[in-house]
């Protein structure tokens, strides 16, 4: 008797694992609620000739198991692929857990005001991409790498943030604004290179399968701008009210 | 800040494996005529410099020696091969057949990149270039990996001259090449589709080079380029050239071993024409690497083409470590040869009889119980 060949697939306990698995469960993986570890065998729901095990993972390490072939594939955001630097196929692009990757500050705050800074800081998870940033725009800043930008602002830590906006909510909240938009994060199917290779007709069959299915897409995030900058003139030039013309600021 | 581990010290069998690798690689480089060569560990870095690319020269050690030379680690053997045959082995008959079992010391990226030491076994043959040498180069490779006894393995090949000129054919810079080439080395067609439809490139050929990031592979690939560009007649004769070489490993019975995979395009910048990777089962990165060089040698003298290439070490020992580790574990009961302390002469004289005859033999001391 020949023994089935198997393919591991390592979802991530993110906001987006309800999605993926909703996804999965369309292609025909009978998957229960993945709230524990451990690795749930599925069988062969696309009749290609090998067996799934599912398995959730802290959203960081699917690159990593993906890389080490511990896991045939995986499912990961393009931020954390970037920032981990891990080498795997990325064959298929989830329409859902797309978000703006936003340099933000409190508000009234400018790429102008934070340069002006001896030595601004930025808090990040992401510090590779703020420092690609920064290195960029030839500003010398210190990039604090924290998860959580937004208490990094408000206690004093850092001057402005680089994060993905999931919710705009908090940042109205605190009356934080988008300074840039750096790029979109996006949510992949991963997969291993070499082990992928041996395994192509399966991984296509996936890749069918999920696009076959899709999960619709949340309403595109509205991102919080500081509007009044578009109201302000230009840094050295303002009205004279009084004299009906410009003078020098 | 980068974790730095050097090479790991191997014991026992790993060893020993390392040792039967390298020399059955050698063994068949030697069967086909290729010569062993000895390349210097360290280079001055502006000797070697031309012959890099941006990314090996990040990956690199340099440092400045006490002439205030500035030195480098050799990161890649190919190179150093191309720049001694040009200021070295030039005067020879081509084409030239060499091979090697050498040390590279360079950052890997990613999840190896502690790992600093490895080494390649490899082989070049300089001066020919043209569809026989391809097949030669490939046929090596498969001689090695069967005489290593491994079977769940297949050749991805690639062309990188046909990949460069879909590449330059889509008009972007340089910055934005890159970017695309990246997405197909992530077989990430939705990427590729979306810088390129920014850009205003031609549909077929943003169509070809997400052909290029699918996952398909095949020589149905290769039908689909020449549909959608029938016109582009220098991409039409690389495909009819990867065809050339598909077919004739095909008819010499390794049909099941090759496979078109036009992705597969990285590594270092200097190929320019065929590109290969070796991947097998149970192996979590490729186990070889090779392809065509026309230029590289020109880079220090003479242009002369080549190809060539080189298997991690590394990774076949350890693809092959737990496999000759279950056939230690059998082989092992017949190799003991118990010798009693009371009578040690007569034990090692059959140890020694075994040892003349090349027998495998381990000695298991046994002492007497004292009364």
């Amino acid at each position: 008797m020949t023994q089935r060949q198997s393919l591991r697939l390592a979802l991530p306990m993110s906001a987006e694992l309800d999605a993926i698995v909703e996804q999965l469960r369309a292609c025909g993986f009978a998957l229960p609620d993945l709230d524990m570890p451990g690795l749930h065998h599925v069988g062969d729901p696309l009749g290609c000739g090998f067996d799934f095990e599912v398995f959730p993972l802290a959203p960081a390490d699917v690159g990593t198991y993906v890389e080490h072939a511990i896991s045939h594939l995986g499912v990961m955001s393009t931020d954390l692929l970037n920032e981990t630097g891990v080498e795997v196929w990325r064959p298929y692009t989830f329409a859902f857990g797309r978000y703006p990757l936003i340099l933000a500050a409190p508000k009234g705050e400018t790429f102008a005001s934070l340069s002006s800074r001896p030595l601004a800081r930025i808090a990040t998870p992401y510090p590779a991409l703020a420092r690609e940033v920064f290195s960029h725009r030839g500003m010398n800043v210190e990039v604090v790498n924290v998860s959580d930008t937004y208490t990094a602002c408000l206690l004093g830590l850092a001057d402005a943030f680089v994060d993905r906006l999931e919710d705009p909510a908090p940042m109205h909240e605190h009356d934080f604004r988008a300074i840039d938009v750096l790029g979109y994060s996006q949510l992949k199917l991963v997969v291993n290179r070499a082990l992928g290779s041996r395994r192509r007709i399966a991984i296509q069959a996936l890749v069918k399968c999920l696009q076959s299915q899709p999960v619709a897409a949340p309403p595109v995030i509205d991102i919080p701008f500081d509007d009044e900058d578009e109201q302000l003139p230009g840094p050295f030039l303002e009205w004279d009210e009084d004299s009906g013309g410009e003078i020098a600021g | 800040m980068l974790d730095i581990q050097f090479a790991t010290p191997a014991l026992d069998r790993s060893v020993s494996l390392r040792r039967q690798v390298t020399a059955q690689a050698m063994q068949v480089f030697g069967g086909w005529g290729y010569r062993e060569i000895q390349i210097p560990l360290l280079e001055r870095f502006d000797a070697l410099q031309g012959a890099l690319d941006e990314d090996q020269i990040a990956r690199s050690f340099r440092f400045v020696d006490r002439g205030g030379n500035l030195m480098v680690l050799r990161p890649d053997v190919t190179p150093a091969v191309a720049k001694t045959f040009a200021f070295q082995l030039s005067g020879l008959p081509l084409p030239l057949r060499v091979s090697y079992a050498n040390k590279v010391v360079r950052i890997e990226r990613s999840f190896s990149g502690a790992q600093v030491e490895s080494y390649q076994l490899g082989a070049e043959l300089i001066g020919r270039g043209g569809l026989v040498a391809d097949v030669e180069v490939l046929l090596v490779v498969l001689e090695v990996l069967e005489r290593l006894g491994l079977k769940m393995f297949h050749i991805n090949l690639a062309d990188h001259q046909l990949a460069r000129h879909l590449l330059k054919a889509t008009g972007a810079p340089r910055r934005i090449r890159e970017d695309v080439e990246e997405a197909i080395l992530a077989r990430d067609p939705d990427e590729v589709r979306l810088i390129l439809e920014g850009l205003g490139t031609r549909k077929p050929f943003i169509d070809s080079i997400a052909v290029l990031a699918g996952l398909e592979g095949g020589l149905q690939q290769l039908d689909w380029i020449e549909k959608a560009l029938p016109n582009e007649l220098e991409l039409l004769e690389r495909v009819q050239y990867l065809r050339d070489i598909e077919r004739t490993l095909a008819e010499l019975g390794y049909g099941k071993k090759v496979r078109i995979d036009l992705g597969e395009i990285d590594g270092p910048g200097y190929y320019t024409g065929i590109g290969f990777s070796v991947v097998s089962e149970g192996a979590s990165r490729r186990l070889a690497r090779g392809g065509r060089y026309d230029t590289l040698i020109g880079r220090f003298g003479k242009e002369t083409p080549a190809v060539g290439f080189s298997f991690s070490l590394e990774t076949l020992v350890e693809l092959l470590h737990p496999k000759v580790a279950q056939g230690g574990a059998r082989r092992r009961a017949h190799e003991v040869v118990t010798v009693r302390e009371s009578d040690a002469v007569l034990g090692f004289e059959e140890v020694l009889e075994r040892r003349r005859n090349n027998l495998p033999t381990r000695v298991i001391a046994r002492g007497e119980e004292r009364g």
